[in-house]
């Protein structure tokens, strides 16, 4: 399955074309090191300005759902699949999916590193978690 | 003091509406509300509406007027989330108060389920409701995933079991069975609940509101035209802290709370004072946040509560007395607006064997988004 594209040419492009070149990068402002999610044109926290910083991946699962019953046309008949906030360790939250794992085991607190996937625009990637063998 | 009433309102039985328009409930419903406020469609000098999803127009609310054949100086249609029953109210409380408008005309009504599929609504909800077209809708959540995952996070924090979800649907359930309009008026009881199926888990099927055609309207007017049975506007507050879940602040605790305080300074009036509490409850889990954040119950222990019977029309405040949306019904952008219904028809006395007696002060919750926008409204017996 390919996952659909975000739109290309918003202010989080930065972080999907890294993710197509296998790279997380997170955008935190400068001054204050506030992570900014989604990402606008300055922190809305204290107005400064946008740094994009390349993260380790690695974190923990925050929360999750199980999705039993799929709304989007590519996502039909991938249930059950796990869709999750994950809380990364240097910093910064994103919703994601944790795969390649049985959905019921997956727990809050589960330590997670990131994987990415390509989409239905090849210049735009985007990343995933997996489960860190325990 | 607010000089300013409810003088009239009208709502459909929930469900599925064949047989008509979307645009033909709007006007049976404003025609029933002028009717039971003793006032005509000539008397209305603004239209407040909400995009119906089944109904599209440039502005709604002016495609409505030009439909019932009137020509109101103010036809707006606004965008408020389950938090515009409230906005409305209050939207139109200051538009008397300021000298704008002596009538307001409030319909808010959606066939989700007869124009739309209830799939094809679903579907739509995830493309463009409160999931994050860049940031979220790539990885699939469907949105009672999204309350899901809030589910997660409180059952972690506060070790909240299936018993205290359960409790909340056959809550309203048990309301929803005697109320006329209600849509879901089967019995629930904890096996039938853990035998529906999981949507998203942890929440069930029955820890989802249907998707219900349905809706209401309202006339806000002026003491002086109020009708015979008016219900005085106290006073409305609101809150706002994000629109996605990804951007909220907390997953276990929101602006409802806030958006109360804000309202009872408003209306100079007190926790203390309100006789019947209407919860925005599109899913259990839902009513377990904000009735906590209201202050109904302390962090964690609402579904204790709800099991306890505190909430029940005997019990210590009641609430929900109608079925929520869980059971009186969800109709789509209109959801929301049958908790007002329902604090008017109480504070009237012509709730029948619902009635809570002595009910003088209600506070009418709304929400939009992931717990992201909230909107209380505190209506009193005059």
């Amino acid at each position: 399955m390919k996952y659909s594209a975000p739109r290309n040419g918003r202010e989080a492009t930065p972080h999907w074309k890294a993710a197509r070149e296998g790279k997380l990068l997170l955008p935190f402002c400068a001054p204050e090191d506030h992570f900014c999610w989604p990402p606008a044109q300055r922190c809305p926290t204290c107005q400064g300005a946008i740094a994009w910083k390349e993260s380790s991946g690695a974190g923990a699962v925050e929360t999750f759902a199980i999705v039993r019953r799929a709304v989007q046309p590519e996502w039909k008949g991938k249930e059950p699949y796990v869709v999750a906030l994950i809380r990364l360790d240097d910093g910064g939250r994103l919703f994601s999916n944790v795969v390649d794992c049985n959905p019921e085991d997956v727990k809050c607190g589960d330590r997670v590193s990131c994987t990415f996937v390509e989409t239905s625009d090849p210049e735009l990637g985007l990343p995933v978690f997996r489960l860190s063998s325990k | 003091m607010s000089n300013v009433m409810i003088a009239g309102i009208a709502e459909p039985v929930h469900g599925r509406i064949g047989g008509t328009t979307p645009m033909a409930l709007h006007e049976r419903l404003a025609l029933d509300a002028l009717s039971d406020a003793g006032l005509e469609l000539r008397d209305v000098d603004a239209i407040l509406t909400l995009a119906p999803r089944s109904d599209s127009y440039l502005i709604h609310a002016a495609a409505f007027a030009e439909y019932l054949g009137i020509s109101p100086p103010t036809a707006l249609t606004l965008e408020g989330g389950g938090a515009a029953p409230a906005i409305m109210v209050d939207m139109a409380r200051n538009m008397i108060e300021g000298g704008s408008a002596r009538t307001v005309l409030i319909v808010s009504a959606d066939m989700p389920l007869s124009v739309n599929t209830r799939d094809s609504y679903i579907n739509t909800l995830a493309d463009s409701g409160p999931v994050h077209p860049d940031i979220e809708r790539p990885f699939g959540p469907s949105v009672p995933s999204l309350f899901a995952m809030v589910a997660r996070a409180y059952i972690d924090r506060f070790g909240a079991e299936e018993r205290d979800f359960a409790a909340v649907a056959m809550h309203d359930r048990a309301a929803a069975i005697t109320h006329p309009n209600s849509h879901m008026r089967n019995p629930m009881d904890f096996e039938s609940y853990c035998a529906s199926h999981m949507i998203a888990d942890p929440l069930r099927i029955f820890d989802c509101s249907p998707v219900s055609d349905g809706g209401a309207a309202v006339v806000v007017t002026s003491a002086d035209r109020g009708g015979k049975r008016p219900v005085r506007v106290m006073g409305a507050g609101f809150a706002m802290t994000h629109l996605h879940l990804s951007a909220a602040p907390s997953l276990t605790s929101h602006g409802a709370g806030l958006a109360l305080d804000r309202a009872l300074a408003f209306a100079k009036r007190q926790r203390d004072d309100i006789d019947i509490g209407l919860v925005y409850d599109c899913f259990s889990i839902a009513m377990l946040i904000n009735a906590e954040d209201l202050g109904f119950a302390p962090k964690g222990k609402a579904g204790a509560a709800f099991r306890n019977g505190e909430f029940k029309p005997d019990g210590r405040i009641p609430i929900n007395t109608h079925g929520g949306l869980l059971s009186h019904g969800y109709p789509g952008r209109a959801a929301g607006i049958g908790n007002l219904i329902e604090a008017v028809v109480q504070l009237r006395g012509e709730a029948g064997h619902r009635q809570i007696p002595n009910a003088k002060m209600t506070m009418t919750h709304g929400m939009g988004g992931l717990f992201a926008t909230h909107g209380v409204l505190l209506l009193e017996r005059p």
